[in-house]
């Protein structure tokens, strides 16, 4: 599903240049369920963002689905990324503006699916996650583990084939960390490819495969579970 | 436009009822820009749900145009709210997946404006709020002040009449932040009415009154 080959991503300010990626070589095949771990600023969420599209590496290759994307435009990549992929972030990336409903349909309102399938879709989504009830709150009116189960619900509702997530349980208590987690792991189970950011090693474990950056590289991979087509 | 009577807000934690707010009286005209100081814990934000509809007194009357908040449903509720009034917070709450185009175009995605429309106001917000040549860029590729543009020409997107700004420049540089002051100023100058918390006796020198909250009271 993702191939990538020597990405390398530089941040250039007024007189520093700061590579975040040095030369990523990373191979995650669909259905699988990969971890990244590493010490703050090491480039976890920077490849995260490149992997999902919402950042253009400096140099290299990415290929998604069979498709060179390095080469595409904006426009082109946004196509594959509002079909593929689903997000779910630290900091809930909710819309203070609208309820609960409406943060969970937006995705929808892009693909251009029908108001009645939009309807159909959301309802499951809401209920994968338990927060039917809450469907007409505004996100400042609920718990963090809620407003993150709302994130969810929105990364899965066009049912991508790829979700990344990018430290999910930063924000939330044990509690609702494992509950996020059990989200994720039957997520995988039906299916879905995902590729986590997280400090936790107990959450990491929960992954086929670990892998650590360090300064921009990968400096190691642990196999935790053989994965198996 | 505002009127509260008696508000009062308690938890309660077995026998033991903890008061956030107190007895509030308090009301604000069409047009007003005004702030609401007090050290942390004072109620401060608290005050800012209520008013906002986002959190539900324990007692006392609040009516907003003249309608009866504190007799409203849920659903009645959630109509003032998404129709009156936008709210800014401390921390930027932007979606990392849409572009600063979208994410200012996704509240009128649900306000039934037709496409043509849509685009002449996310083009005249981003305008305003000097983004322009950001549009097509993701939220973490924009500096921290830049976000809080974004989202505050979001929050403004809809034309609100009230804006509720919880600490809006909290996370800010000093220019950053003069630069959301100076924007808060202008839509005031529009006919907006401005409620905002803050620490900042600068940014309360934007507006035209203070109140002072003190251990859940307004205090002189």
């Amino acid at each position: 599903m993702i191939k990538t080959k020597h990405l390398k991503k530089i941040y250039t300010t007024e007189e520093v240049e700061t590579t975040a990626l040095n030369s990523i070589n990373l191979e995650v095949k669909e259905g699988e369920y990969v971890a990244i771990m590493g010490p703050s600023g090491c480039g976890k969420s920077t490849l995260l963002n490149v992997l999902g599209m919402i950042d253009q590496p400096t140099s290299g290759e990415y290929n998604f689905l069979g498709e060179e994307i390095s080469k595409y435009s904006e426009r082109q990549r946004a196509g594959i990324r509002k079909n593929n992929i689903g997000f779910v972030f630290q900091s809930f990336n909710l819309i203070d503006e609208l309820t609960v409903y409406e943060n969970v349909e937006l995705p929808l309102l892009y693909l251009g699916y029908s108001s009645s399938e939009r309807k159909k879709r959301v309802i499951e989504a809401l209920e994968q996650m338990a927060i039917v009830p809450r469907k007409n709150h505004f996100p400042q009116q609920l718990s963090g583990g809620q407003q993150q189960r709302v994130a969810v619900a929105r990364a899965v509702v066009g049912h991508p084939k790829l979700i990344l997530a990018d430290e999910p349980t930063g924000n939330l208590d044990s509690a609702h960390g494992e509950e996020v987690m059990k989200i994720l792991g039957d997520l995988h189970e039906s299916g879905t490819t995902i590729v986590m950011v997280t400090h936790s090693p107990a959450y990491a474990e929960y992954s086929h495969r670990i892998i650590h950056l360090f300064d921009g590289n990968i400096v190691s991979e642990n196999i935790q579970k053989e994965f198996k087509i | 436009m505002i009127s509260l009577k008696n508000i009062t807000k308690y938890y309660s934690t077995g026998f033991v009822k903890t008061f956030v707010l107190r007895n509030i009286n308090l009301d604000v005209e069409e047009g007003e820009f005004l702030t609401i100081m007090g050290p942390s814990g004072a109620g401060k934000s608290t005050l800012l749900y209520i008013l906002g509809m986002l959190d539900i007194p324990s007692s006392g009357e609040y009516y907003f145009l003249e309608q009866k908040v504190h007799r409203l449903n849920e659903k009645r509720l959630s109509e003032l709210h998404k129709n009156f009034i936008g709210f800014v917070f401390q921390s930027y709450h932007l979606i990392d997946d849409l572009t600063v185009y979208e994410n200012l175009e996704t509240p009128l995605l649900y306000k039934k404006i037709k496409g043509s429309e849509r685009k002449g106001r996310v083009c005249d917000m981003l305008d305003r709020f000097h983004i322009v040549a950001k549009k097509n860029l993701f939220p973490n590729q924009l500096s921290g002040g830049q976000q809080q543009k974004a989202a505050v020409a979001r929050a403004v997107i809809t034309e609100p009449k009230l804006i509720l700004a919880d600490e809006p420049t909290g996370n800010l540089n000093t220019k950053e932040g003069k630069e959301i002051m100076e924007l808060f100023k202008e839509l005031n100058n529009s006919g907006t009415t401005i409620l905002q918390v803050t620490h900042s006796e600068k940014n309360a020198s934007y507006g035209q009154r203070i109140i002072n909250l003190l251990d859940g009271w307004i205090v002189d």
